[in-house]
């Protein structure tokens, strides 16, 4: 049985061909949490090319809305063109949790 | 009042408002933290509303623009994003005009009023 970390990369190689991406299991960070529930995410992919940032996290996470249905609590996106990405080279990191109440 | 009614007059009746866990003087989560020191760095003042105190808009304002995380940044009445774009509209440059025009634009519609 695959892992939600396999599985979203399955999920983001196939609908986004990315030519870069990161999938940080961030589930550690928090308090009293299942194994796999905290995701960060750094995708870079010519098809997010003059899509504003709204835009692009909907569609993220529309791709993603079934492992949102089955546990998965928060998603952290950090989404580039190739050219953004030359640009920054870098995603900032998650905030420790820091409360218990998410 | 509906909750969806109740929410649309937050986001209405200010110009730049957060929609966070806890408050800017004490967030109880990371993401909210981060986003509303976002917006004191652009300089203007800014509302806010603590869900985890307000349990119904807690479970409602996910639906309300159909976004499914907290914090929610909104600014003149358009959905911003979350932390993650509120950030990378602060680096890119792009927050503090928007607030800025935002607060701006609000004084000036209480003016002619």
């Amino acid at each position: 049985m695959m892992s939600r970390a396999e599985r979203i990369q399955t999920l983001l190689e196939s609908a986004l061909m990315p030519t870069h991406l990161e999938i940080d299991n961030e589930s550690h960070l928090h308090v009293g949490t299942r194994e796999e529930t905290h995701f960060r995410l750094v995708i870079v992919s010519e098809s997010f090319a003059g899509e504003g940032l709204l835009a692009r996290h909907r569609r993220v996470q529309s791709l993603l809305q079934a492992e949102r249905d089955t546990g998965m609590h928060a998603l952290s996106l950090h989404t580039f063109t190739t050219a953004e990405w030359a640009h920054k080279g870098t995603a900032p990191a998650s905030p420790d949790c820091a409360g218990h109440n998410h | 009042m509906d909750v969806l009614e109740r929410i649309d007059q937050f986001v209405k009746a200010n110009p730049v408002i957060i929609f966070m866990k806890g408050t800017p003087q004490f967030p109880s989560c990371g993401f909210s933290s981060r986003a509303s020191e976002a917006l004191k760095a652009c300089g203007v003042p800014f509302g806010y509303v603590n869900v985890l105190s307000d349990p119904e808009i807690f479970e409602n304002l996910p639906r309300y623009r159909d976004w499914p995380t907290f914090p929610q940044i909104y600014i003149d009445g358009e959905l911003i994003g979350g932390c993650d774009i509120t950030l990378e509209m602060l680096d890119r440059g792009e927050l503090q005009p928007l607030v800025e025009q935002a607060v701006q634009k609000k004084s000036l519609d209480n003016g002619a009023s």
